[in-house]
C-alpha cells in the first residue's frame, strides 16, 4: 500500500515492508474496487467480492459460523481477557463511559483509554494493552435496529509507539482469536484508506483496516502515525477495535442481544426501545443524572425516545433495565447501585410521560401548564384545576398508556 | 400542494461561519422559531470518525443548551441515505454544520438530500447553515473555492438557490471585495458576503443581520454594506 502522508519516510518504508508481510503470510489478494477503494480478502473469497460490489450480500451467508455456544462465550469478559492475556497483552480496566478530561462528553471507542497520553503528554504505556470498553455513540440514534446500537462494548487492543510489524502482529492476534471463534477466512474483507482525523484539538492520519464479515462491519485496525505533541517527539499508536455485540450477533446467527429476559426474546421486541433501555441502564448506573446539559442531557435524551417508544408498544421496561443493568455491571464498574439507576431513570420516564400528556393537551387547551417534575398522579389532579376535562384527560392517558 | 402555507419558505439563518461566541445572537433567533424545540443537525460537511462526530454532537447540543433554559431535542444525521420528506417533517428545523462545501454538496445530492432540503424549506420550516451549510443554499457555490479543495471533484456548482438569485460568501473579510468582484464580472451574479462574527436571517427576501459587524451585499458593481440590525432586501 502506497502513502504519501507518513511525515517520516523510513517509517512509511517499514509500514509497506510490514504491510507486505502482512498480506504474504495471510495469503491475501488485492483488489482494486471501484468506489469501494483499495480492498483486501483471502484467495478463498475472491467471488465474493462482486457481491459486495453490487451491494448483493446476503446477511449471513451459509458459510457463516453459527454457534451459539461460542456467543454465550462472549458473555464472559474472561474469555476475551485470557486470548489477549495469552498473546502478551496487559489488560486495562475500561473507563467509566462520563469522559471527564477527554475529547468528548463520553467514551466512543477503547482508544480513548489513551486520551491522557494524545492529548495530556501522560507517561507511554510500555507494553500492549487490551481493554474491553463500554462506549456511547449518540450518532447511532436515528439508525437504531437489529445490529446497530447507542451503546456497546468496544473490544479494542492499543499499542503506543508500536513498530507496524508490532501492528500488523497484532492484528493477527485478532485473526487468530476470530478463527478460533469460528469465522471462517474466506468471507473476510478488508477495505483499506488512508484517512485523516482530528480528535479535539489533535490531527493526524491513519492507515486504515476496515474489518467486514460476511458484509458485516466488525470494526477497525488503525495504524495512527505522527500524532503530535508538545514535549516530546510524535507519537504512533495501534488501534484495533471490534464491536463485541456484533461478533456475537454473527455468531448467534443474527441475534444481537440473544438474551432472555424474563421468558421474552429480546430479539422479538422494537429494537429501539430495547436500545435505549440498554444506554439508559449504562448511563444511569455510571453515575449520569437526566439534565439539560452536558451528559445529562443524553440522558433526557434516551428517556424522550424511550418513553416515545413505550407509547407504541406499551411494553413493561422495567425487566429490560434490570437485566442490562447486569449486563453492564459485568463488564464496568457501577458507580450507582441498580434500584437506585432503575429509580433514576423511571422518574425521568415519568417526568417525559408527563411532558407528552402536557404537549398533547396543550394542543386543546392553553392552562395546562403544570409542572411535569410532579408524578403523574400528581400531575392529573393538577389537571383538574385547567380547562382540560377530566374526560379528555382520560382519553389521552388512555391513548398513552395503551389501556 | 396548494395554499400559501406551502408556498412561503421558511425562515433562512445564514451563520458567517465564526464560533459559538460569533453565532450567540443568530443562534439565539433560530431559537424562538422552533415551536416544539425540535431540530436536526447535519454536520457530514466535515469529514469525521466516529469520535469526531461524537464530538460535533458535543458541540451542538453545548451551544444551544448554553442559551435556552429549556430542553432543546437535537437530533444528528450523518447517514442521509433514504430519508423521506416525513421523517424531515419532524423536525421544526435543519441545520447543516460547516466544513467543506463540496462535500456537503456531493454528498446531499448522492443521497437526493438536497431535493428533501428544498420541500422542506418550502414546507415554511426554518433552515439553519453554518459555513458550507449557508454557502450551498445560495446560487452556485463557486464562492467556496477560495477557501475549500473541490476533493469531490463537483462540475455543477450550482447550490440550492434559495436565495434570490445571490450566493453566499462566508468568513468575509474586505480584502476578500477584489476575489468577489472577479468572480461576478464572470456572471451576473449578486453576493451576500458575511462575517464570522455576524449572520443573516432571511424571510421571504427580507435580511436582518444578526451579530456584531457588518454584512455586505454585492450586485454587479455595487457594493451595500448593511450595519448590525438593519434590515434589507435582497432584490
Amino acid at each position: 500500500m502506497s502513502n504519501e502522508l507518513f511525515r517520516d519516510e523510513g517509517l512509511e518504508i517499514e509500514y509497506n515492508t510490514a504491510f507486505n508481510a502482512f498480506v504474504g503470510r495471510n495469503k491475501l489478494v488485492r483488489v482494486a474496487l471501484p468506489d469501494l477503494e483499495k480492498a483486501l480478502c483471502f484467495p478463498e473469497g475472491e467471488e465474493n467480492l462482486n457481491k459486495l460490489c453490487k451491494g448483493e450480500f446476503p446477511f449471513l451467508s451459509p458459510e457463516a459460523p453459527l454457534n451459539l455456544e461460542k456467543a454465550s462465550r462472549l458473555f464472559d469478559p474472561n474469555f476475551l481477557a485470557t486470548h489477549f492475556r495469552l498473546c502478551n497483552y496487559d489488560i486495562t480496566p475500561p473507563l467509566s463511559i462520563v469522559n471527564q478530561k477527554g475529547s468528548t462528553l463520553f467514551v466512543c471507542a477503547g482508544v480513548q483509554v489513551l486520551d491522557g497520553v494524545i492529548h495530556r503528554e501522560d507517561n507511554l504505556p510500555l507494553g500492549k494493552l487490551f481493554v474491553a470498553q463500554p462506549v456511547v455513540r449518540t450518532q447511532f440514534m436515528d439508525q437504531v435496529e437489529e445490529g446497530i446500537s447507542t451503546c456497546f462494548i468496544n473490544i479494542a487492543t492499543e499499542i503506543v509507539n508500536p513498530s507496524p510489524e508490532a501492528h500488523f502482529e497484532s492484528l493477527d492476534d485478532w485473526l487468530v482469536l476470530l478463527s478460533q471463534l469460528g469465522f471462517q477466512r474466506s468471507e473476510f474483507f478488508f477495505l483499506l484508506t488512508s484517512k485523516e482525523r482530528k480528535w479535539g484539538s489533535k490531527k493526524f492520519r491513519s492507515e486504515d483496516f476496515r474489518i467486514r464479515y460476511a458484509g458485516i462491519s466488525l470494526g477497525t485496525a488503525m495504524y495512527i502515525h505522527d500524532v503530535s505533541q508538545e514535549n516530546r517527539p510524535c507519537i504512533q499508536i495501534s488501534d484495533i477495535g471490534l464491536g463485541l455485540e456484533r461478533i456475537r450477533w454473527i455468531l448467534s446467527g443474527g441475534k444481537y442481544l440473544d438474551k432472555l429476559v424474563e421468558n421474552e426474546t429480546l430479539s422479538a421486541l422494537d429494537p429501539q426501545l430495547i436500545d435505549y433501555c440498554r444506554s439508559l441502564a449504562l448511563l444511569s448506573g455510571s453515575g449520569v443524572k437526566p439534565s439539560n446539559n452536558d451528559q445529562g442531557y443524553r440522558f433526557r435524551k434516551f428517556s424522550k425516545a424511550l418513553v416515545s417508544r413505550d407509547i407504541l408498544f406499551h411494553h413493561d421496561t422495567y425487566p429490560l433495565l434490570d437485566c442490562f443493568y447486569d449486563y453492564w455491571a459485568s463488564w464496568t464498574d457501577m458507580v450507582v447501585p441498580k434500584s437506585e439507576a432503575i429509580h433514576e431513570i423511571e422518574k425521568e420516564n415519568e417526568r417525559n410521560f408527563n411532558r407528552e400528556l402536557i404537549d398533547r393537551l396543550g394542543q386543546k387547551f392553553s392552562d395546562v401548564g403544570v409542572d411535569i417534575n410532579l408524578p403523574t398522579s400528581e400531575v392529573i389532579k393538577l389537571l383538574r384545576g385547567t380547562s382540560a376535562s377530566k374526560d379528555e384527560v382520560e382519553k389521552i392517558l388512555e391513548e398513552l398508556r395503551g389501556y | 400542494m396548494s395554499g400559501d402555507h406551502f408556498n412561503k419558505n421558511g425562515v433562512l439563518f445564514l451563520g458567517g461561519g465564526g464560533n459559538s461566541n460569533d453565532s450567540f445572537i443568530l443562534d439565539q433567533e433560530f431559537l424562538k422559531t422552533l415551536k416544539s424545540r425540535k431540530f436536526l443537525y447535519v454536520p457530514i460537511a466535515l469529514e469525521r470518525d466516529e469520535i469526531g462526530y461524537e464530538a460535533c454532537y458535543d458541540w451542538i447540543t453545548k451551544t444551544f443548551l448554553e442559551i435556552s433554559k429549556e430542553f432543546v431535542d437535537i437530533t444528528m444525521w450523518l447517514n442521509l441515505v433514504d430519508k423521506k420528506l416525513e421523517d424531515l417533517l419532524e423536525f421544526d428545523a435543519l441545520y447543516f454544520g460547516g466544513g467543506n462545501t463540496y462535500r456537503l454538496l456531493n454528498e446531499i445530492r448522492k443521497t437526493s438530500f438536497d431535493k428533501l432540503t428544498v420541500d422542506f424549506i418550502k414546507r415554511g420550516k426554518s433552515f439553519y447553515g453554518g459555513s458550507a451549510g449557508a454557502i450551498i443554499l445560495g446560487e452556485t457555490v463557486d464562492t467556496a473555492q477560495f477557501v475549500d479543495k473541490n476533493e469531490a471533484n463537483i462540475k455543477d456548482t450550482h447550490g440550492l438557490g434559495l436565495i434570490n438569485g445571490y450566493s453566499v460568501w462566508c468568513h468575509y473579510q474586505s480584502p476578500h471585495d477584489q476575489q468577489i468582484k472577479t468572480l461576478l464580472t464572470m456572471g451576473d451574479g449578486k453576493i451576500i458576503a458575511i462575517p464570522e462574527k455576524s449572520g443573516v436571517c432571511i424571510s421571504n427576501s427580507k435580511a436582518k443581520v444578526l451579530g456584531t459587524e457588518s454584512v455586505s451585499s454585492f450586485s454587479g458593481r455595487q457594493k451595500s454594506i448593511h450595519a448590525p440590525g438593519e434590515v434589507f432586501f435582497l432584490e
